[in-house]
């Protein structure tokens, strides 16, 4: 069951141009959001540049690298987990 | 026969995904762990990337997780044989949701090893929660028949507080 801080109970509307609503109909289907989806989505992350799509591929590139360094250089695997450890954090 | 059990698990919310983290990650049970898009050789790291993701799309609440057990049959006797069709069954999952997954060896009735595998519900990909009704379940089971070349009995268990 949602809680109440996440159910959907605000609506408004926006007006925009022709060119506008196409363009952004076109990046929500890229996205694979609908319209609705996409505005909010770029509104409540305006200046993300880190996202989960991202954040699991670097976090899949630094499972293979500790598989790749554990026999090796602990102490490297250390350092990618600590970095991609910063970027999780960035995440939210 | 193999059999796919779904667990919807509503209790406990966001707690049961910390202990299914801690569960499937618990190498004193499981002969070998893996994960995607999550640490998973650290089960308190994996649960924070999950719920990072979580946070990302604004869906902390609901269903924290899908939780899949994977009985293989008795066909499978080999620990190497349970992992690589581990791997090739989480694979059904990685291209929307993160998840991490163990195997498990005990004999129990013909079964000698079993999968568990616990996803996000929320899709690291677009946000979508996961759902999974009886026609999902089914191409789940056919994917897993393809897999496995046996024939799949799935289940669904629903447990809630």
């Amino acid at each position: 069951m949602r809680s109440e801080s996440e159910k959907k109970t605000h609506s408004t509307s926006v007006r925009m141009s022709k060119k506008q609503y196409e363009q952004i109909g076109k990046n929500a289907s890229e996205q694979n959001m609908t319209v609705s989806q996409y505005m909010v989505h770029a509104a409540v992350h305006p200046e993300q540049k880190l996202d989960p799509k991202t954040m699991v591929k670097i976090q899949n590139i630094c499972n293979l690298a500790e598989e790749i360094a554990k026999d090796g250089d602990a102490e490297q695997a250390d350092t990618i987990r600590k970095e991609v450890r910063e970027l999780w954090s960035r995440l939210s | 026969m193999v059999t796919v059990k779904l667990i919807r698990n509503t209790y406990g919310g966001l707690e049961y995904l910390f202990r299914a983290c801690r569960y499937v990650d618990n190498t004193e049970r499981a002969i070998y762990v893996n994960g995607f898009g999550v640490n998973p050789n650290n089960w308190n790291e994996a649960y924070d990337q999950m719920l990072g993701v979580k946070r990302y799309y604004g869906k902390t609440s609901g269903n924290p997780l899908a939780h899949f057990v994977v009985s293989f049959d008795e066909s499978v006797r080999e620990p190497w044989r349970a992992v690589e069709l581990g791997q090739q069954i989480a694979a059904y999952f990685t291209p929307n949701y993160q998840l991490m997954w163990c195997i498990h060896q005990k004999h129990q009735g013909d079964s000698y090893y079993h999968m568990h595998m616990a996803l996000n519900s929320v899709s690291y990909a677009d946000g979508r929660m996961f759902h999974c009704g009886i026609p999902d379940m089914n191409s789940f089971g056919a994917y897993v028949r393809q897999v496995t070349g046996c024939g799949v009995w799935t289940v669904f268990e629903n447990k809630s507080g």
